[in-house]
């Protein structure tokens, strides 16, 4: 029989199989979500963009994932990990063969919307992986699917500016993102073929009250309905975005459609979490079953300064390398993909620090530390050396993404029944931030959008304190060996 | 707290005849787990006057139903163990008449008991005794008497020890704090109407006042008035009446049965060479998304354990915590050879943990990989076995519900155990309203759940029938007689939507035999466990030759596909012939 204990991560067998492909395909929807930035030099050349288009699709491409988050949540319910998956990369090859073969802004615009999809594909890695890996080995699972997926942003950047040029010519760039589909779509058939969505003989679990968030006090149902708001009114402001009065992409009556249509579905939301959480009103919640809303707040609040801002970044970070040292596409790429290469050892070892250190201390010193990294960056120019550069970004870059493996740290912790909305909910406000920050940076400077980035990080900071450390019992080894249990204030 | 407060008091006397026949008891048992699983006892008997044997009937049937009650598995229902009680006291009382050579039929008694568990009352009644409630100032009375008129005379219609078979009536009635329970014998209501009783009980328990200042002088007061004007008033017969006053019941009971689990700590993980609550752990045997299984040593005794325990996924799922602690619970009360026994852990753990004893062997699942084309000699003899321990749940009314070769062991000697009960369903408690979880859930394993889970039907011993079918199919053939659903919800909409595949290379009638028992209706499965196992080992004869089977439902498309086709010829005919 196997020993159970070891977690062997060079194995390719069993529940180690099923993390390998499963880190692989978000690398995977990570590459495709990307493939992007380090091209867009060569993209705006090829299709003669302007700025302020490039950067509309920059927003365009992190849109589509807030409310595809929701939608493969459910399919995930429905048909299991391995055939989401597996049909995520085989649909969402198809707008990147558009993307690949777009003639015109409109047309590369449309591709990119939809390709927000792909982005969505993290929740489902995170079922499966729960599924196979007992509590003990789940956290350092975890750690290793999401950082090793989001580098793979890092390889995109690193790789496809020199696979564009090695194809060469004007549309180099398009056999570039077209193999990058490819790519999506021949991986999709070897995950389907190769994983099974829980062990065998597993006992299944039926979820209760899908697809609303339970609260357990009145002000909570309030504070979670002020928090549903971000989420509808990021989607408000790219369709502001795309209106007359920004890009004309839309005509006013589309864009006023849309908020219509946003406003009902905000309200349909609300209605959905009134009916889960109506009997607060009326009857008491037993103690067992109380937490404070407000430790999920602050979460979403840092991770939409921590991810959110991870995003917007690894899109711009190409654009702003070029245009501020005049780099080449290639060279900018590669600068570039600095920020997203940290991500293999920084975001498990933000677990990993939180674990030691306590949660709050690690986000705060990271939350600072972000701040400041990203005021930094907010003094580059183009007197700088680009090596004291790149060091900077790594820097942040090591805050940001620390942070956001001790957000997830402390997810597990906080009403561990809810786990998987809690950690939804914070995920989506990820891609919030990623629409806030991206929209920012299409109206202002370099310099005021990094600013930015490090006022909403001081402002997590200050929210951050009303956090409260999550109570939790560690047990001590006594010197004999028994094991006793101190509860940890 | 997690049972009612309640005080009684009683009162019987012979009246104006010369012996009191009547019998009464009110038990109310000291032990907190008994009175939790089988509740507080009010009965009374009257033995009827025109037998020999009268007074013998009626004290041997309260006192043997007292004894006998308690000593039912605490897993069966209350209506099952006063069934069974009832039944074997009757057929005793009926023969003890019948080799009585002075007369037939000499030791009849009526029977009208309370039990009263949790907040619910569960009366059991045959005869003309009576069981009422006094609750807000209005008497009910929740009995119906058995008796019928001829020739303008009313004679006992039912009672215990008058025939071998015996109808007895069982109904439950919520209760209520304040609530009065009363139980009289026809000396007492023959005489007193129903408002006589009502009035009775208001005056003396003078049921204005608060509820909570010391009453029980009062209660019995109230039992000795209601005999002693019953008396005054001209009764005849013997008198006797049991009261019992609901002072208060177990409320918010499930908060507080997970605040008490709460209390106990979730185990971190172990690792060999630690010790929790006095047993120090060896190695880890099996770690998964929901509990983990060490191997470990008592050390006092030496003895090898199984520590399992819960996995912290699950440290505030309610459903998870009372699943756990019901293994536990079933564990321990079942002796089986084929399951696996749960040891009673050390006083003063700390910690939330079963204690198991350690199976030396291999998994169901693991020994079916290990013998993919096995013998279908070897198959049937595991297969007796998992039926004949599956039969012990099902003795004790516990449906075990996960059923599959995950969930059995192959020890050393070949012998089959049962493990894991985390989702056994325990008749005694849901349908008893202790743990309200009626309807949630249903946690099992795919591919082995019974379908009638999902279409919410009801849920019997033909649900574990189902997956043993399924687990002897695969063991045969290494194939699953349904194909696999991905997913999370599984859905059947209706049990025609399911097709059984056909196992190859095994003979018909074990086929069919198998078919059988994983029928998608389980009106369609087997009645019993026996009869599965029966046609396991001989042919049934009515699988040899397949029964006549119309064509319509052999080949229902082939058969329209012939009437369309007939029609149509029909039709050409008529416009070109």
């Amino acid at each position: 029989m196997n020993n159970p204990d070891r977690f062997n991560l060079f194995s390719f067998e069993g529940k180690t199989k099923i993390l390998h492909l499963s880190w692989m395909a978000f690398f995977i929807t990570f590459v495709v979500w990307f493939n992007h930035a380090p091209l867009t030099l060569m993209v705006s050349e090829s299709l003669g963009l302007t700025r302020e288009q490039l950067k509309t699709m920059l927003i365009l491409n992190v849109a589509l994932t807030i409310p595809a988050r929701v939608l493969i949540g459910m399919l995930t319910d429905h048909f299991g990990p391995r055939k989401t998956y597996s049909a995520l990369l085989a649909v969402c090859s198809i707008p990147c063969f558009m993307y690949a073969l777009a003639d015109n802004f409109t047309q590369a615009a449309i591709a990119r919307f939809l390709l927000g999809t792909i982005g969505a594909g993290f929740v489902i890695g995170i079922r499966i992986v729960s599924e196979w890996f007992p509590a003990r080995q789940l956290g350092a699972a975890e750690g290793i699917y999401g950082g090793w997926g989001n580098f793979g942003s890092a390889v995109a950047a690193m790789s496809l500016p020199g696979l564009a040029v090695f194809f060469g010519g004007d549309d180099g760039w398009r056999y570039a993102v077209a193999l990058t589909g490819l790519l999506s779509l021949g991986f999709s058939f070897i995950y389907y073929f190769n994983v099974t969505d829980t062990p065998k003989g597993a006992t299944y679990f039926k979820p209760k009250n899908i697809g609303g968030m339970e609260v357990t006090s009145k002000g909570d149902f309030f504070l979670l309905l002020l928090m549903k708001i971000p989420m509808y009114a990021a989607l408000a402001l790219l369709a502001w975005k795309l209106s007359p009065n920004g890009v004309s992409m839309l005509s006013s009556d589309t864009v006023n459609a849309l908020y219509f249509v946003l406003v009902i579905l905000c309200l349909f939301d609300c209605w959905k979490v009134w009916q889960i959480n109506k009997e607060i009103f009326t009857t008491p919640v037993p103690t067992i079953h109380q937490y404070q809303f407000k430790q999920v707040a602050v979460l979403n609040v840092l991770y939409f300064a921590t991810f959110g801002s991870e995003l917007a970044v690894i899109s711009m970070l190409p654009l702003f390398f070029a245009d501020t040292f005049g780099l080449s596409p290639v060279m900018a790429g590669l600068v570039a993909s600095a920020y997203a290469f940290m991500n293999l050892m920084s975001r498990p070892g933000g677990g990993i620090i939180s674990d030691r250190y306590g949660r709050k201390l690690t986000l705060l010193i990271m939350t600072a530390g972000l701040a400041v990294g990203y005021l930094v960056m907010s003094l580059i120019d183009s007197s700088w050396p680009l090596t004291l550069a790149v060091i900077a970004a790594m820097t942040c870059s090591f805050f940001v993404q620390a942070g956001e493996g001790a957000v997830f740290a402390a997810v597990p912790l906080i009403k561990r029944r809810l786990t998987g909305q809690i950690a939804g909910m914070t995920g989506a406000y990820g891609n919030v931030g990623a629409v806030f920050y991206l929209t920012v940076l299409s109206m202002v400077s370099y310099q005021t959008f990094f600013l930015v980035i490090a006022a909403t990080a001081c402002l997590g900071f200050l929210v951050l304190l009303m956090m409260e450390e999550p109570k939790g019992q560690m047990a001590e080894v006594m010197p004999d060996g028994s094991v006793t249990m101190i509860d940890v204030a | 707290m997690q049972t009612p407060r309640l005080e009684t008091s009683a009162h019987s006397i012979a009246g104006i005849k010369p012996e009191n026949q009547d019998a009464w008891v009110s038990e109310v048992p000291e032990k907190t787990s008994q009175y939790i699983h089988k509740g507080a006892l009010l009965a009374i008997a009257d033995g009827v006057s025109a037998c020999s044997e009268a007074r013998k009937a009626s004290h041997t049937a309260v006192s043997s139903f007292t004894s006998d009650y308690y000593s039912t598995p605490d897993s069966w229902t209350i209506r099952h163990s006063a069934a069974k009680v009832l039944n074997a006291l009757n057929r005793w009382l009926y023969q003890q008449g019948h080799q009585d050579p002075r007369e037939m039929g000499s030791w009849c008694t009526t029977f009208t008991a309370v039990v009263i568990k949790s907040t619910t009352a569960h009366i059991i009644h045959t005869g003309d005794s009576r069981a009422w409630r006094y609750r807000n100032g209005h008497l009910e009375c929740l009995t119906q008497d058995h008796v019928a008129s001829m020739g303008g005379r009313q004679f006992l219609g039912r009672a215990l020890g008058m025939s071998p078979g015996i109808e007895i009536d069982y109904r439950m009635e919520p209760l209520a704090e304040g609530d009065i329970l009363l139980l009289t014998t026809d000396g007492i209501h023959d005489v007193l109407s129903e408002d006589e009783l009502s009035e009775t009980l208001r005056n003396t328990l003078d049921l204005n006042s608060d509820l909570n200042s010391d009453l029980n002088g009062d209660l019995n007061s109230a039992s000795q008035t209601l005999v002693d004007r019953a008396l005054k008033q001209g009764s005849t017969d013997n008198l006797s009446c049991v009261i019992c006053r609901i002072i208060q019941l177990p409320a918010g009971e499930q908060d507080e049965r997970l605040q008490q689990l709460a209390e106990l700590h979730f185990p971190p993980e172990l690792y060999p060479g630690q010790s929790l609550d006095g047993y120090r752990v060896l190695e880890t045997l099996h770690a998964s998304k929901r509990s983990q299984l060490y191997l470990a040593e008592d050390r006092d005794t030496g003895l090898q354990v199984v520590l399992k325990t819960p996995s912290v996924n699950f440290e505030d799922d309610p459903d998870y915590l009372e699943g756990f602690v019901r293994e536990e619970w079933i564990g321990r009360r079942i002796k089986h050879p084929s399951i696996m026994k749960v040891l009673a852990p050390k006083p003063g753990r700390k910690f939330l943990y079963h204690v198991c004893e350690y199976i030396k062997g291999q998994t169901l699942r693991a020994w079916m990989q290990d013998h993919p084309c096995p013998e279908l000699i070897e198959v049937r003899e595991l297969a007796r076995q998992i039926i004949n321990a599956v039969r012990g749940l099902h003795r004790l009314q516990v449906l075990h519900q996960d059923l599959k070769p995950e969930n059995l062991m192959i020890d050393s000697d070949g012998r089959i155990k049962l493990i894991d009960f985390g989702t056994a369903r325990v008749a005694g408690e849901i349908t008893e309203s202790l743990f309200d979880d009626q309807g949630s859930v249903p946690q099992g394993t795919k591919n082995y759940t019974a379908p009638e889970y999902f279409l919410n039907g009801w849920v019997d011993e033909r649900a574990d029938q189902f997956s043993i079918g399924v687990i002897i199919y695969e063991m045969l053939t290494g194939q699953l007689p349904y194909p696999e659903q991905s997913g999370d919800n599984i859905r059947v909409r209706h049990y025609q939507h399911m097709q059984y595949q056909p196992a190859m290379n095994l003979p018909g009638w074990i086929d069919a035999t198998l078919a059988k028992a994983t029928a998608p209706d389980p009106a369609r499965r087997y009645t019993s466990l026996s009869e599965f196992l029966h046609d396991l080992t001989q042919p049934n004869p009515h699988f040899e030759k397949p029964a006549f089977q119309p064509l319509i439902e052999k080949k229902p498309l082939l058969t329209w596909q012939l009437i369309s086709f007939l029609l149509l010829c029909l039709n050409l005919w008529q416009i070109f012939g």
